[in-house]
């Protein structure tokens, strides 16, 4: 059992300085090729990379390799060549950018020619909700007028998947599935007397939501703000209630005081999925900051869902009545927003690619400038 | 710029699609449930619709507690709004009709204390609840009352039963025991002065429901229609619906009975049939196979003179039900209202929609699980929505329900 065990970490040990080493070597190689380079002795120094470039180096001795190899066949006047060494550039740092004061112009123009914007990027998230409600017509269940009702917004969670096709840095669309737990309390005061019984109606929902965003994004720097608008298909999945009735009646108490002698009664998991519309609709506005870490993203997200059509079912409203469940209790027709914090996590799709359409326009625009200047 | 104009379009277009209440169609305000109460409990007996659509519901509210009742009454407004509330009477008092006068106050009758000793009150009360007058009925004997009906001398009929009178019949055979007569009180126009125009003693037990005021032989009779055990052409005493006519001086004339052999038939409701169903007059009950759970809603429908029966059948639904009240609409439809008892002896509402030949048209049904909720009145409104009025004993309490639908039994247009 010893025995096997020190192979192993001999193995290990084997292994990793091997590969230790390699990478000491190819970095003494690159110093060197470096060297050659500013040295002027362009032809040799693609064939002292090639050794090392054709074992996995590490991306960033392969982006600092491969740059040197393509302002190396700038120079040869090798297009192709340096093209090609770009792209290895960008696939050993998709987000690599040149930079006018740091990077020869021609390097600068070349990278006009390059992109590795992804074009599909992947994200998932999770957070906590609230759902305000928004009446369009109040209905009562009884028929004072002095009968008080209220909403209040209570704690939801949403988890969700999506997946942006970026059109450019800047603009991507955005399409996911979402789902929700969503809930609210109605409360009704003063009912069948003032101060006499109050209900609590609590309802949960569970919906499957599928957004549909356009966003806008920085596309520099650590940390990124973005903002998007779009409408989601919402569907729902469940909706059970609990209510809770306080009968409150008046009797009188020692030394003539009135005093309430309540009959409480809770009714929990009533299904009111044949009292709602189950499809709906929502426009959203939203927005958050990503924070980039490595070359993917972790985000904090802020959305408002506006609802936009009547939650409820006005034909099946009152059939509790005739399934057995009466309480004092009638949904209003009801808009449900959404207030919906979600942090979550972007996995960028990068494609180092040719641009069909080079953007060198802002390249030539300085070089002329720099000329002028000279002159 | 197609594509940002595209995108305008189209968020225009989400948003005008939003629900608003300039676009959903407030249908609650036509078909509704709502229940309406006080402390305790409260339970609807009948109800009365005016011709402005405001709506007036009678119960009797009682504490939690204590089973006494008080009457109590409500006015709404054709939304179901409440326009006022009150409590009428005393305790240990219990409303069971509330019709109009012919200078629109409203008039109720209510029974007094323990059925063994119940007293007749009529009261009269003006449209913002504020009572006018009222006479307590006092005749030294138990009389309950049924129903209240002006007629065209301004006095009022009182349909009911009183305390079985043995000599006005000495030679009815006991048993079974002589429990109840059928009389019919008359009350002056200023709830002054009270008599009685009609006691029948030919029965064991029986009741007045409903008087209506008619014209037979070009003179002036009322149309006694309730039920009893007085035998038909036959020496057999078996309770069923009858009706008989008196003259003003309270003597009879016509008298007509319907039913089915083996089963007794108690009437609960009459109403009068309008031409599209044949005029005439509906009698609701309940029929009750004798020896069994079993009951049935029982109808028969009299032409004008009281001639010819058009109707007088068990409706067979397979189900316990008890006839309570009768409306018609149109074309030439009644909705019987009636109690469902379920298999846990707890009551359901259950609305009958009937065809001018007596078949089922649909029926539906409302209550809770475990409560046990009664039926009190069905009324069709003037626009065809029907008006379903009872008790609905919601998880800690009873309360008066108000439920209006469609004809179709649905709670949209």
């Amino acid at each position: 059992m010893l025995c096997k065990k020190i192979i192993v970490v001999l193995v290990l040990v084997t292994c990793f300085g091997k590969q230790s080493l390699a990478q000491g070597e190819c970095e003494l190689i690159l110093v060197q090729a470096t060297e050659e380079f500013n040295a002027g002795h362009l032809y040799g120094i693609s064939a002292m990379l090639k050794d090392c470039l054709d074992k996995n180096q590490n991306r960033e001795w392969r982006q600092r390799a491969y740059l040197l190899l393509a302002e190396t066949y700038l120079l040869l006047e090798d297009p192709i060549g340096a093209e090609q060494s770009y792209l290895n550039v960008l696939r050993a740092n998709p987000e690599f950018l040149t930079d006018q004061k740091r990077d020869p112009m021609d390097l600068v123009y070349l990278s006009g020619k390059f992109t590795a914007t992804p074009i599909f990027s992947f994200h998932g998230y999770a957070g906590p909700n609230i759902s305000p409600v928004r009446v369009i017509h109040d209905v009562r269940i009884g028929g004072e007028a002095y009968t008080k009702e209220k909403y209040f917004v209570r704690l939801g969670w949403q988890v969700g998947v999506g997946m942006d096709f970026n059109y450019n840095d800047y603009i991507s669309a955005s399409a996911g599935i979402n789902y929700s737990q969503t809930s609210f309390k109605h409360r009704t005061t003063d009912l069948f007397g003032l101060n006499k019984d109050i209900g609590e109606f609590i309802d949960h929902q569970s919906w499957v939501t599928v957004p549909i965003a356009v966003k806008y994004c920085q596309s520099q720097g650590k940390i990124r703000r973005y903002g998007y608008v779009g409408y989601s298909i919402n569907y729902l999945l469940a909706d059970k209630a609990d209510v809770e009735v306080k009968n409150r009646d008046t009797k009188t108490g020692e030394g003539e005081t009135e005093e309430f002698s309540t009959f409480d009664k809770t009714i929990s998991n009533v299904n009111l999925l044949q009292n709602r519309e189950r499809m709906n609709g929502a426009f959203f506005v939203g927005g958050g900051l990503k924070y980039k870490y490595k070359l993917n993203y972790f985000y904090i997200d802020l959305r408002y869902s506006l609802g936009m059509e009547n939650v409820v079912n006005t034909e099946n409203r009152f059939v509790s009545a005739n399934r057995g469940l009466p309480y004092p209790y009638v949904d209003d027709d009801l808009r449900m927003d959404n207030l919906a914090i979600s942090v979550g996590y972007i996995h960028p799709l990068y494609k180092p690619r040719k641009l069909k359409k080079a953007r060198t326009k802002s390249v030539l625009r300085e070089i002329e400038k720099e000329d002028n200047a000279t002159n | 710029m197609r594509q940002i104009s595209l995108i305008y379009i189209t968020s225009l277009i989400i948003l005008l699609s939003c629900d608003t209440a300039s676009n959903v169609d407030p249908v609650f305000q036509n078909y509704f449930v709502k229940y309406y109460g006080e402390d305790g409990n409260q339970e609807g007996v009948d109800l009365l619709v005016q011709a402005d659509g405001s709506m007036i519901l009678l119960g009797n509210s009682s504490s939690q507690t204590n089973p006494i009742t008080i009457p109590f009454m409500v006015r709404i407004d054709p939304l179901g709004n409440v326009l006022w509330k009150r409590q009428l009477g005393d305790i240990n008092e219990t409303a069971v009709d509330v019709t109009l006068d012919r200078l629109g106050n409203l008039i109720v009758v209510s029974n007094i204390g323990e059925e063994a000793n119940s007293r007749i009150r009529v009261f009269r009360i003006d449209q913002q609840g504020k009572g006018i007058d009222s006479i307590i009925i006092e005749m030294g004997e138990k009389q309950v009352a049924k129903s209240i009906t002006q007629i065209s001398d301004n006095n009022f009929l009182i349909a009911g039963y009183a305390e079985a009178d043995p000599n006005i019949n000495p030679e009815l055979p006991t048993p079974p025991a002589n429990v109840d007569d059928i009389i019919v009180l008359k009350v002056d126009e200023a709830l002054k002065q009270s008599t009685v125009s009609l006691r029948q003693g030919g029965e064991h037990v029986g009741a007045a429901v409903k008087i209506f005021e008619t014209v037979l032989n070009d003179s002036t009779k009322y149309l006694v229609f309730g039920d009893s055990d007085r035998p038909y052409k036959t020496g057999v005493y078996k309770r069923a619906f009858e009706v008989i006519s008196i003259n003003n001086a309270g003597v009879q004339g016509i008298r007509s009975v319907s039913g089915v052999g083996g089963e007794i038939q108690i009437a609960a409701t009459i109403i009068e049939t309008p031409a599209s169903l044949t005029e005439g007059y509906l009698m609701v009950g309940t029929t009750y196979v004798q020896n069994s759970t079993a009951s049935n809603i029982y109808i028969t429908q009299y032409s004008k003179e009281l001639d010819i029966k058009r109707l007088d059948m068990s409706i067979l639904l397979g189900r316990r039900l008890e006839g309570v009240s009768a409306a018609t609409g149109d074309p030439g439809v009644f909705f019987i209202l009636a109690n469902e008892i379920r298999d846990n002896n707890k009551r359901d509402i259950f609305l009958l929609k009937l065809a001018s030949d007596g078949a089922v048209i649909g029926f539906t049904s409302f209550g809770t699980l475990e409560g046990d909720d009664i039926a009190g009145s069905v009324r069709v409104l003037a626009d065809g929505r029907v008006a379903l009025f009872g008790t609905m004993e919601l998880e800690t309490q009873k309360k008066m329900v108000l439920i209006t639908i469609s004809p179709e039994g649905k709670f949209a247009n």
